[in-house]
């Protein structure tokens, strides 16, 4: 636990870094047009972060080799990324297709996101973090029940 | 990011120019965001497959994740 615990960190500690590195580049090149709050961004971004990692937790359990891992994980992940409602609103989708978009972390990633982009507080977004949570705790409990040792 | 800056000042004119108004159908910021997010987790399954296939995290099985 202690070796993932340290990998989660790093993960997290680079996505800061890479944020952070994304930020000041936009400020240098268009200075004036980011207003964000950068830490009320960045929490949210480590939040989401963290409630995708979890469901990267439950990939890794059930894929069975580590030749598959990296080719498997991208058919899950990016596919969640294009129907999080950051490129159409997800009320546009099928219905049984919206309601499983949100049981998937990036749809509550982007609306909190782009709520907090958007200069709208927490608050505004409650059931957004709740779910990030939520979803964090139930993927986290899902991949310890299947996680076997090769 | 950091190739395509020193690529535009190494092949660039110098003079700037006017940006055209971005008219993306979404917040590009927020998709660089998450994208960084999943890529974060995409390093992640790799090596925890690794690990697990590779039998590094065996000695601690016993004390973990149960």
């Amino acid at each position: 636990m202690t070796i993932l615990g340290a990998h989660v960190v790093v993960k997290l500690g680079f996505t800061v870094i890479s944020l952070a590195l994304l930020v000041l580049a936009g400020r240098r090149l268009f200075p004036g047009v980011m207003q964000v709050n950068v830490f009320s961004f960045t929490l949210s971004l480590l939040l989401s972060t963290l409630s995708i990692l979890s469901l990267g937790f439950l990939i890794a359990s059930v894929v069975p080799t580590a030749r598959f891992a990296q080719p498997i994980g991208a058919a899950v992940l990016y596919p969640t990324l294009a129907v999080s409602g950051l490129f159409f609103p997800v009320d546009r989708l099928p219905p049984t297709v919206e309601e499983v978009t949100y049981l998937l972390p990036t749809t509550h990633a982007v609306a909190l996101l782009e709520g907090v982009w958007g200069g709208s507080g927490w608050s505004a977004h409650w059931v957004n973090v709740a779910a990030l949570l939520v979803l964090f705790a139930a993927f986290t409990a899902l991949s310890t029940k299947v996680f076997r040792w090769e | 990011m950091l190739m395509f800056i020193a690529m535009g000042r190494a092949f660039g004119t110098g003079e700037p120019v006017e940006a055209a108004e971005p008219e993306l159908p979404f917040n590009l910021a927020i998709l660089a965001a998450v994208v960084i997010a999943i890529n974060a987790v995409q390093s992640l399954v790799s090596i925890i497959s690794v690990y697990r296939e590779g039998g590094i995290l065996k000695p601690s099985a016993p004390l973990s994740l149960r």
